[in-house]
């Protein structure tokens, strides 16, 4: 094997460098690809316990 | 070697050829009456040679393969004597390199010279080893010359119809090996492509015959090597697994908030609220463990991450059941008492959390127990069979195509297997 076998496989290597670089990336940010826990994001203006969705609940 | 005023006067009809080898040229075809001799020795038992078969590579024509540029001197198409396919094949010349062949088969090519040295024994007849690569037997013929035109430097029709010949290939490789009873002539060859074919003798590679099925020595996947692929798949999956091994051991995994709520302690309200707690650093991921003592009851609680220092709320569900019992087979359990919710990506910032619970009958209580900086394994395992997919794809095709490429031989070692 030298460094010409290598060159067959350049869209692998930049494959496997993409996936495993997402891999790491999400890795240091805790980010779980297939979360089963499914999120909603509501921004609010107001802050403290009774905001947003919660605060409409609420009320 | 073209422009020379050697000449050679046919001995049927006494046209005079131009002879580009020269001296060097021992057969050849009469331009004018196709007919075919050796120089100095007309065989007049061969007939001439007026079948249609027309060169991709004209004549004369002129092309660089592997910096050597090679003139076309001579076109043969040969039969094999068993299962009467055709193929055809091109003697090239270059005066300092000698000569080679370009063969074509089904619009597959190899470029084939002669080597002095014959390559090392195998442990077996249909076997050999070169350079470490196993070469296996995948035909062996006798052919005839069905056409020829051209210049030869030697006598292609009685060699042909007097050797036995074998071709061991490792794609895209192969050896072959002439042999009569007082001569043996190895040569090596390499798959060449359509492309590279029309690219070295500058002719449209429309041109040149269409490809069918897959060459035998046609390589799977371009210039990819299997134990090149082996070797690296393994580094990869080396790094995905340090990677990994990097992550679990270094989550953190701090428990920022840990309570227990009560239904009676609800009284007017419909939620509960915890205590503020902070997470700190980088964004990491945030679990929510709910347990909750269930007996073949549920529990539902909608709950809101809310980031106390802009207001952005993360709105999540979870639902747990648990129940028991017992059938002819005894004892069952389903589901659990115990659920979690994972939170991807949870900047640093002050939060609390709501709880809107909804209890049955039977369940009045809850606990809570929230940890930064889990660990998952599940990115490890989807990145594996992600990172799996190429070399997986590749040694099914490798495999499929091997199979199909050994169809036409009678020597594949797939036929045991079969």
């Amino acid at each position: 094997m030298n460094w010409d076998d290598f060159k067959g496989l350049k869209y692998y290597i930049a494959y496997a460098a993409v996936v495993i670089g997402f891999f790491v990336y999400s890795g240091a940010t805790g980010w779980k690809w297939f979360n089963p826990t499914h999120t909603e994001t509501e921004h609010n203006s107001g802050t403290g316990h009774h905001v947003g969705r919660s605060y409409i609940y609420h009320k | 070697m073209s422009g020379s005023n050697y000449t050679l006067k046919c001995p049927k009809c006494q046209a005079v050829n131009t002879v580009r080898g020269k001296a060097m040229t021992l057969a050849m075809t009469c331009s004018s009456c196709s007919v075919y001799f050796r120089v100095g020795n007309w065989d007049k038992t061969i007939t001439p040679f007026h079948s249609a078969y027309e060169p991709a590579l004209p004549l004369g024509t002129k092309g660089k393969i592997d910096g050597v540029v090679y003139e076309v001197m001579g076109f043969t198409v040969k039969k094999e004597q068993k299962y009467k396919y055709q193929w055809r094949e091109y003697l090239l010349f270059n005066p300092f390199q000698g000569y080679a062949f370009l063969s074509e088969y089904d619009g597959h090519w190899n470029i084939i010279w002669p080597i002095e040295n014959e390559p090392t024994k195998g442990t077996t007849k249909s076997d050999f080893y070169e350079g470490g690569v196993s070469y296996q037997l995948f035909q062996k013929y006798e052919a005839k010359v069905v056409y020829a035109r051209g210049e030869f430097f030697f006598d292609v029709v009685d060699l042909t119809n007097s050797t036995l010949n074998r071709e061991y290939i490792a794609p895209p490789f192969m050896y072959a090996v002439e042999e009569s009873d007082d001569s043996v002539l190895w040569c090596k060859g390499e798959h060449i492509t359509k492309q590279e074919v029309a690219s070295a003798f500058n002719v449209q590679a429309k041109s040149l015959p269409t490809q069918k099925g897959i060459g035998y020595t046609q390589p799977v996947m371009g210039s990819i090597q299997s134990s090149t692929l082996i070797n690296f798949t393994i580094f990869v999956f080396v790094a995905l697994l340090i990677s990994q091994f990097y992550f679990s051991s270094n989550a953190e995994e701090t428990i920022v908030y840990q309570g227990t709520f009560y239904q009676s302690a609800l009284g007017d309200q419909k939620f509960f609220v915890t205590p503020s707690f902070v997470l700190e650093g980088s964004s990491k991921s945030l679990t929510i463990d709910i347990e909750a003592p269930l007996q073949n009851d549920w529990f539902f609680g909608e709950f809101s991450l809310i980031n106390e220092d802009n207001g952005t709320e993360l709105i999540f569900t979870k639902d747990i059941e648990y129940y028991e019992g017992y059938d002819d087979e005894g004892r069952w359990t389903e589901g659990s008492s115990h659920g979690e919710a994972f939170l991807s990506k949870i900047p640093a910032g002050k939060y609390h959390i709501n709880v809107y619970p909804e209890f049955s009958t039977s369940s009045h209580q809850f606990s809570l127990l929230v940890k930064r900086d889990v660990a998952t394994m599940s990115n490890f395992f989807l990145a594996f069979v992600v990172l799996a997919l190429f070399p997986a794809g590749y040694f099914i095709r490798k495999n499929l195509m091997e199979r199909k490429r050994w169809s036409e031989s009678d020597y594949s070692p797939y036929d045991s297997y079969e």
